[in-house]
């Protein structure tokens, strides 16, 4: 009863700090996006306005932007996963030599200004051809993500000790099959974490795509942070929607696939 | 099963050197032994998920010491049941028949998931998923997992010991009827004497690496080989050379009365038991440092100095196969 009690109180509390600090400031941007005159002091706008939305859509470059992020980001978190994957899993499950010293490298991106290594990389990624393209700013954003979703994936597969392996072993499966069948369905929430941190940190990055995207690859950061020197609030408050609704509706695509995979998982 | 000069050490510190056993087609054998003994080492190099540094183990006379895990038909039930939470029931127990080595179809599959869960009395919870079971019922599905593949050997890793100690004696009971009545081969390890001698038609003692004593529960427990096999299985007082069994000593008072054949040795009471409608007195012998139950049906209060007699007769020495008198009629006059 007491437990119970506190538990509700707890989940309470919960809710309302997430409330004050997400769902009701992306609110009032929303209000403040389709409002018209609304100044301090008024407690409510004077009127109901369209036009952000509209200067903002009017932007040709707006649909091309928003379809680079949407495909870079999708993009990073994939390449992230075929990487992070076998990486976190070898460094949670095997002993080998160097271990402690690639574990200590991977805080370094964390660490240093990846600025400065992007800036190293630059020469390189012309000589590459990998400039001014999509697939060159997809492979920079590994940079700022990679790190962060191996300790991610590697936490997870800490957490799951070898105990399933195992017991799927001896029951006769192959160690793949384990692996598709029950650590993956068991690693479900370290997955979807480190899928949104991923796709957030990409979805953020300005000056990493700046760099390598030579101006050429322009993402919504890319149109965003300029219309903030214009002072037009409501543009800038439609643009701020815009972007925490992308990470919303890519957590609902990414919860409709998991789902789905479990789906398959269960039929014959 | 035939288990020939196994050993295996971790980063050069040896677990066992030297392990010979044999077990029979359809017997189960109980392994006992102080913890850190290497009783789950022994069973996971069985069941492959350990390798041995040297040996050999052959299952049905081929040799299986260098085949994989998943190639073994060999089953390992773990302490915990570890039972896979995504999956229900019944697709926890149809896991070994979908990805294991034979596969079979969907209805074939749920058809003897089903049967089994009938026989493990959880028919009807095939639905439900392993969280809404209780910890007894967990153990069942994971017994009934590791059966439907039916395999050569079963190996459990002291699968009651997280159970509390009523559902645990009412368990044991029955995976021993089921264990026998679909004549699986097994390899039970427990810490718990009484356990052992319910489960085990063979009794394995370990100790220090190597198997102490193997053989038949009576046997064990009668004619124990050595002073640790008395320790651990046997119950009664052990000397350097020899053992004496609980049911030849006899409480009395402290006297100076010496008894033609017989011989003394000074005990304390620490406290009583009533068991099976009759008192028992855990003693201490100080000078043997050991402990013993003794049954009496004499009132002697806690903390009281007794004397244990016994006749000389009865003391049986180690390495002596051939010891059977007890329970005698004179032995059983003198009480
Ligand atoms: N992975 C390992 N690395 C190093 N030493 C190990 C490892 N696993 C077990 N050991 C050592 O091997 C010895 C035997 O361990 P094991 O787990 O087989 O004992 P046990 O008889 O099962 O004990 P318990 O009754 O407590 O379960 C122990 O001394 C332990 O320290
Ligand atoms: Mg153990």
């Amino acid at each position: 009863m007491n437990e119970n009690r506190k538990r509700v109180l707890l989940q309470g509390l919960f809710l309302l700090l997430f409330a004050i600090m997400f769902v009701i400031p992306i609110f009032f941007m929303f209000a403040k996006s389709i409002s018209f005159g609304w100044q301090w002091p008024n407690l409510s706008p004077s009127g109901i306005d369209i036009r952000a939305w509209e200067v903002a859509f009017r932007d040709p470059r707006i649909y091309q932007s928003l379809i680079n992020t949407v495909v870079i980001g999708g993009a990073v978190v994939i390449f992230n996963f075929l990487i992070a994957t076998p990486a976190a899993y070898s460094l949670s499950r095997y002993e080998f030599k160097g271990k402690t010293m690639i574990e200590s490298l991977l805080i370094l991106p964390i660490l240093v200004p990846v600025l400065a290594v992007a800036m190293g990389l630059h020469i390189p990624m012309i000589r590459l051809g990998l400039t001014d393209n999509l697939s060159g700013v997809i492979l920079i954003h590994l940079l700022p993500t990679l790190p962060y979703a191996i300790r991610v994936l590697k936490a997870g597969f800490d957490r799951l000790n070898n105990d399933w392996e195992e017991q799927g072993a001896v029951l006769g499966a192959r160690r793949a099959t384990v692996f598709w069948t029950v650590i993956i369905p068991l690693m479900a929430p370290s997955i979807r974490s480190a899928a949104l941190l991923v796709f957030v940190i990409s979805l953020s990055q300005y000056v990493l795509t700046a760099i390598i995207g030579g101006g050429r690859v322009s993402t919504l950061p890319m149109i965003y942070y300029p219309f903030f020197s214009s002072a037009d609030e409501a543009v800038i408050a439609s643009f701020t929607v815009m972007f925490a609704l992308l990470p919303v509706l890519f957590l609902i695509l990414f919860e409709t696939v998991c789902r789905s995979y479990l789906k398959i998982l269960k039929k014959p | 099963m035939k288990v020939e000069n196994l050993a295996i050490s971790y980063n050069g510190m040896t677990v066992f050197s030297d392990l010979n056993v044999e077990l029979e087609k359809g017997k189960i054998m109980s392994l006992v032994g102080p913890s850190g003994c290497g009783k789950t080492t022994f069973l996971r190099c069985i069941s492959g998920l350990t390798s041995p540094t040297s040996g050999t183990i052959q299952l049905n006379g081929c040799d299986i010491t260098k085949t994989k895990p998943e190639e073994r038909p060999v089953v390992l039930m773990f302490q915990q049941p570890l039972l896979f939470p995504h999956m229900t029931i019944l697709q926890n127990v149809t896991y070994g028949l979908k990805y294991g080595k034979r596969k079979l179809k969907k209805k074939e599959r749920e058809e003897k998931g089903l049967a089994i869960l009938e026989k493990v009395d959880l028919g009807s919870h095939g639905e439900r998923y392993p969280h809404q079971l209780s910890g007894g019922q967990q153990q069942r599905v994971a017994l009934a997992r590791a059966l439907i593949v039916n395999p050569d050997l079963l190996l459990l890793d002291e699968p009651f010991s997280s159970l509390d100690p009523s559902l645990r004696s009412s368990i044991r009971l029955w995976v021993k009827d089921f264990l026998k009545n679909e004549g699986v081969t097994a390899l039970f390890v427990t810490h718990d004497r009484e356990e052992a001698m319910i489960i085990g038609d063979e009794i394995a003692v370990m100790k220090d690496g190597s198997f102490q004593q193997t053989g038949a529960p009576e046997e064990v427990y009668q004619n124990p080989k050595s002073s640790t096999v008395a320790e651990m299985f046997s119950e009664g007082v052990h000397f350097e050379e020899s053992f004496l069994p609980a049911n030849q000593l006899t409480i009395r008072p402290v006297s100076n009365l010496k008894v033609s054949d017989t011989e003394t040795i000074r005990a304390v009471i620490q406290y009583k038991v009533y068991k099976y409608g009759h008192s028992f007195y855990h003693l201490h012998v100080p000078s043997l440092k050991q402990n013993v139950v003794v049954s009496s049906s004499q009132l002697f209060n806690d903390g009281d100095h007794v004397d244990l007699t016994y006749l000389r007769s009865s003391v049986q020495p180690f390495h002596n196969e051939q010891s059977t008198i007890y329970f005698t009629d004179k032995a059983r006059q003198s009480r």
